[in-house]
């Protein structure tokens, strides 16, 4: 399973394809101040990046692999998903 | 019709016309290179015209076409016949375009249509990807950002979160195969449906240097939210060339918008100005560094500076920029130059003088078409506002960059020419652009001419920062640093004024070209012929008229009848006589076609031979039949080698015998009537004809007999003679090498002649003389034996009733006197050995040319001069050299034409 | 005079051209491909070179080459010209010594106008 839904905390692993968005909505719309973690993320389709940045989640931890980390972080971390 | 259009039509159809003989021919041999290219180049070059006129459609079809084939040629395909199939119909179509081209001018509106199907059918064979210069309507933008990559796009909004880092980053990463760009990539709503996943593909965007992504829409309330429809906005970085950045976006071309930036909009440094005080020293030594490029002491300054300066400083970010920038250099074997320049001097000013990029110009055109009415309206304002300068100045940009690229791209042993054709434009383009603040016009060029390659780059960096700023006083000290330029003394229009001169003595001649140029209608000689022919037969079915006026009156007793005949005969053989008159204009050259050759060859042999030679061409400007001139190529070569080779001695002979050291070959064309006279002259040692006598002798080409009364000047002829000169080389005689009974040969098919004069140490000159057309031959029509022949009119002299007691006999030949001079007859009845004629006492004596002397030639009976088309000998006769062809008359029977020289040759 | 080269083997390219460089009184010579723009070129100064890439018997690059290496218009600008868009064909122009390159069709007016810069009055 590339996503693992714990308490608070969903851990993103590996390569999360667009069958997982889904889910992830549903998980996120029951728990609106849940965190990701992306530690082992290596790719996330985009559908999940979109529900990621439409609920405003935080991200507990960031990518391990520099790549990836960079990518979520320009996306993610900075003040970017406002509208533009 | 527009002449142009007029060209591209005829060039088109030649080209049509090629390249369906070639996917014929590729039929038979699969993807033969030599058919490939010939073929690729004809569609190739019917795609590049088309181009010229607002035909999409078409360009479209030829440009797939010729991608297709691109390919093929490359070995990357192998054409069958299907595919074969499939480019003739769509080439009939391009075909059927022309004519609608040429009767509408322009195509039916259904062509794009028509172009989409031919287009699928191609793409059967090999899906090629159009560019989109030929897809869409906006290929005018497209082709002019790629005229001009130095028209920046303006910075998108988002350009200001870019992080520090990322700039630098990307700064670095630009070399000169990369440019900057912006992507503003908007997927489509349903695109995840099509399997795409929009950021797998911006994450492996080639040159990616920084990304980020924004909803297009507010985000709705989650419970509203569709996570499969795409609501995202990506703003994207890369470092890329143009090519393969179209290639990674080909699939996308409606959702992205790319924008080419000015890298230096990278650099962006904020902060507090800090103490000037601190930087002016550093300031003056670091511009100091960079002119005379020692970055190493510039680095340890800049360490130096920076370990005083408090981080959010504005020139301590300036002096990180830079510092990054010099190592970059530094490690890339980079000059420093005007960026750095620009880095340190915003220390002082706070402004960094390349920050604002100059904006892409819109192309006035597209706007009119796309924009609102207001639009255009206000950008026709504004262009009437322009300062004349500006718009230039955008240009020179453009220009001065490819400059400087192109020097950095150079080999160095092509360097300096480049460096000079670089030098010419800048001596050209500035001066326009500086007009009024220029300092010293004239001595700009003369300084420019005297720098290197990297201070010319320097130079032309900072005009380019002087165009960037609107200013252009690029001779302003802090610019363009005085050292760079030598100072200069003379004054340099003296210089000016020579070049003007040099360019003065050419004019005439170019002048000539120009009007030889623009009066030359590109015909396809075939067509030419075809008008030739017809000529020749309306000649020929002129000629029945005579005998149907003839019968008329002998027959049928209508002597007004035949009176109406003749006269009408009259108009109609006049008419014919003009229009032949006209046709063979056409196909009229001037010699200098072929005499061109010669002065590279003598110039060649000359020094091949260690001798001296000057070449003097006379009469090029003579015309005659392309025949004709074509055919006395090769027998001309052969001339003047013989002239070169044996005829002219080595320069010290030459001195020794009181002659000038540098012999001369004259090649000289006279018209003379209806004929062309070709001379080729030497001054060099001559024919001495004793020797050849003698040599025609040994080799049986004479008999003892004819050895004793032959002539000298009938001796040098014997040069022609067909055993004389094969048996053996030469070169021993003082005279003339081998083959020359070729050059007679060639010459006397083309219903010429050729003579050879000679004086023994003064020079020879052989002469040849042909018609000027060989399409339609005069000649008199003759009887002998109840046999009708014909000879050529060119030859004859005159034709004489003699007694038969003015003949006179010496030795076993007979001959005449005719007005003092002594004519050697022969008798057409012994020459084609048919039966002797019954004894009358009156000859009919035909005098013609002979090489350079007269004959009389004994016949029965004259007849009437007559216009005909000589056709060669076919099938058994053609094996009879005496005969030179055959032609119809007006009345079917076939009339057999005599070659004189060669019928006495045979005797 | 200022005299102008154009070298196209497509009559109808170099006709465009002509007009082009004639409409600015410019004196056009024509040649079909690189071996006619070298024969030109060896009996005339040119101030300017207007040259197609894809020729037959020598192409653009080979002639700019040659023009390049010696003789009396080894320093003249050199405009090239070709269909292909492509920045890789524009760098190859450059490499042989070109100081432009015109995608086709050529714009007159932005032909006009760099011939103006080019060329020194």
């Amino acid at each position: 399973m590339p996503i693992t839904y714990k308490k608070t905390v969903a851990v993103l692993d590996d390569n999360c394809d667009i069958e997982e968005a889904e889910e992830l909505l549903s998980w996120l719309i029951e728990k609106p101040k849940a965190k990701v973690n992306l530690k082992n993320l290596s790719h996330m389709h985009t559908a999940i990046l979109q529900v990621i940045m439409a609920s405003n989640t935080e991200v507990s931890a960031w990518p391990q692999e520099q790549a990836v980390r960079e990518k979520m972080q320009w996306l993610l971390n900075v003040d970017t998903h406002s509208t533009s | 019709m527009d002449p142009m259009l007029e060209a591209f039509l005829s060039e088109s159809r030649d080209n049509l016309e090629t390249a369906g003989k070639c996917f014929l021919a590729l039929e038979d041999a699969p993807n033969n290179k030599d058919i490939m290219d010939e073929l690729f180049r004809a569609v190739h070059t019917i795609k590049g015209s088309s181009g010229l006129f607002d035909i999409h459609a078409f360009t479209q079809v030829v440009h797939v076409a010729e991608d297709i084939l691109d390919n093929a040629r490359e070995g990357a395909l192998v054409l069958d016949s299907g595919h074969i199939d499939t480019f003739l119909d769509a080439f009939d179509q391009v075909n059927a375009w022309l004519d609608e081209l040429e009767n509408q001018g322009s195509l039916a509106s259904s062509a794009s249509e028509t172009a989409a199907e031919l287009i699928a059918k191609l793409n059967q064979i090999m899906p090629v990807e159009l560019p989109s210069s030929t897809t869409d309507a906006n290929n005018i933008d497209d082709v002019a950002i790629d005229n001009s990559q130095s028209y920046y796009g303006e910075l998108p909004s988002w350009f200001s979160k870019l992080p520090q880092d990322q700039r630098l980053k990307a700064y670095l990463a630009l070399d000169t195969n990369s440019q900057l760009f912006s992507i503003d990539y908007t997927p489509d709503a349903a695109c995840f449906f099509s399997g795409d996943d929009p950021l797998h593909f911006v994450s492996n965007l080639p040159g990616l240097q920084w990304f980020s992504a924004s909803s297009l829409n507010p985000w709705p309330d989650l419970l509203a939210l569709d996570p499969f429809s795409a609501n995202l906005n990506f703003q994207i970085l890369v470092t890329s060339d143009n090519d393969t950045l179209q290639h990674h976006l080909r699939y996308i071309p409606e959702q992205v918008e790319i924008s080419m930036l000015c890298p230096s909009s990278l650099i962006n440094i904020q902060g507090e100005m800090g103490d000037l005080g601190l930087y002016e020293e550093f300031c003056k030594q670091a511009e100091l560094s960079v002119v005379n490029g020692k970055p190493d002491e510039l680095l340890r300054n800049i360490s130096t500076l920076l370990s005083m300066s408090g981080d959010e400083l504005y020139q301590t970010q300036a002096l990180h920029w830079l510092e990054a920038l010099i190592k970059h250099k530094q490690t890339h074997a980079q000059d420093l130059g005007t960026v750095e320049l620009a880095l340190i001097r915003c220390m002082l000013s706070g402004e960094l003088a390349l920050d604002e990029p100059p904006i892409k110009p819109e192309k006035p055109n597209t706007k009119e078409e796309h924009g609102s009415e207001d639009e255009s309206e206000a950008l026709n304002q504004q262009i009437d506002n322009l300062d004349a300068d500006k718009v230039d100045n955008e240009l020179l940009t453009a220009l001065l960059e490819t400059q400087v690229e192109m020097l950095s791209l150079s080999d160095l042993d092509a360097q300096d020419t480049r460096l000079s054709s670089v030098q010419r434009i800048l001596n050209a383009a500035l001066p326009q652009a500086l007009k009024t603040s220029l300092v010293a016009k004239a001595s700009f060029s003369e300084k420019l001419v005297a720098c290197s390659k990297a201070e010319t780059i320097t130079i032309i960096q900072s005009a380019l920062e002087k165009l960037h700023n609107g200013g252009i006083d690029i001779d302003a000290p802090e610019v363009a640093p005085p050292p760079l330029l030598p100072s200069s003394s003379a004054s340099s229009e003296e210089a000016s004024s020579t070049e003007q001169q040099v360019s003065a003595s050419d004019i005439s001649s170019a002048k000539d070209e120009k009007t030889a140029a623009s009066k030359v209608l590109r015909v396809d000689q075939h067509r030419i012929d075809t008008l030739m022919d017809l000529v020749g037969e309306l000649i020929v079915a002129k000629n029945a008229l005579p005998f149907l006026a003839k019968k008329a009156e002998e027959e049928f007793d209508v002597r007004p009848l035949a009176k109406e005949i003749k006269s009408q005969y009259a108009a109609i053989n006049r008419l014919s006589d003009e229009l032949q008159a006209a046709v063979m204009q056409i196909r009229m050259v001037p010699m200098s076609t072929v005499f061109q050759r010669f002065p590279r060859l003598v110039r060649d042999l000359a020094r091949k031979l260690d001798k001296k030679i000057k070449l003097v061409l006379e009469g090029e400007e003579t015309e005659a039949d392309k025949n004709v001139v074509e055919e006395l190529a090769d027998p001309l070569i052969h001339l003047i080698r013989n002239s070169l080779d044996h005829g002219l001695e080595m320069p010290s002979e030459r001195v020794a015998l009181g002659k000038s050291e540098q012999g001369t070959i004259t090649l000289r064309a006279i018209p003379k009537d209806d004929q062309v006279i070709i001379e080729v002259c030497d001054d060099g040692k001559g024919i001495d004809p004793n020797i050849i006598k003698r040599k025609a002798y040994e080799k049986g080409v004479i008999d003892e007999e004819r050895l004793e009364s032959i002539s000298d000047h009938e001796a040098l002829q014997l040069i022609f003679a067909a055993g004389f000169s094969t048996a053996e080389q030469v070169s021993d005689l003082s005279g003339r090498g081998v083959g020359m009974d070729v050059v007679r040969t060639v010459i006397q098919q083309s219903g010429g002649s050729v003579v050879a004069l000679s004086e023994v140490g003064q020079g020879s000159t052989m002469r040849l003389t042909l018609p000027l057309s060989m399409a339609v031959t005069r000649v008199m029509m003759l009887e002998v034996s109840k046999q009708l022949y014909g000879i050529s009119m060119d030859n004859i002299v005159e034709t004489v009733r003699v007694p038969i007691s003015e003949v006179q006999g010496i030795k076993r030949q007979k001959a005449i006197v005719l007005r003092d001079r002594l004519i050697p007859l022969f008798d057409l009845r012994t020459l084609l050995e048919v039966d002797d004629a019954e004894q009358s006492d009156e000859l009919a004596v035909l005098v013609m040319h002979h090489g350079d002397e007269e004959i009389g030639l004994v016949i029965d009976e004259f007849h009437e001069g007559i216009d005909i088309i000589q056709k060669p000998l076919e099938g058994v006769m053609a094996g009879y050299s005496f005969y030179s062809g055959t032609a119809l008359l007006g009345d079917g029977r076939v009339l057999l034409v005599l070659n004189i020289p060669e019928l006495i040759a045979c005797q | 005079m200022t005299k102008v080269l154009v070298v196209d083997d497509a009559v109808t390219v170099r006709m465009y051209h002509r007009e082009i460089m004639e409409q600015l009184g410019y004196e056009v010579s024509e040649a079909e491909n690189g071996i006619e723009g070298l024969e030109k070129s060896a009996f005339s100064q040119f101030d300017l070179m207007i040259v197609d890439v894809n020729m037959p018997k020598m192409d653009g690059y080979r002639f700019v080459t040659s023009i390049r290496e010696d003789g009396h218009n080894h320093s003249c600008p050199v405009i090239m010209v070709s269909t292909e868009e492509q920045l890789k064909d524009k760098l190859a122009a450059y490499k042989v010594g070109a100081n432009y390159y015109i995608v086709k069709p050529a714009k007159v007016d932005l032909m006009q106008k760099i011939a103006n810069l080019m060329v020194e009055e």
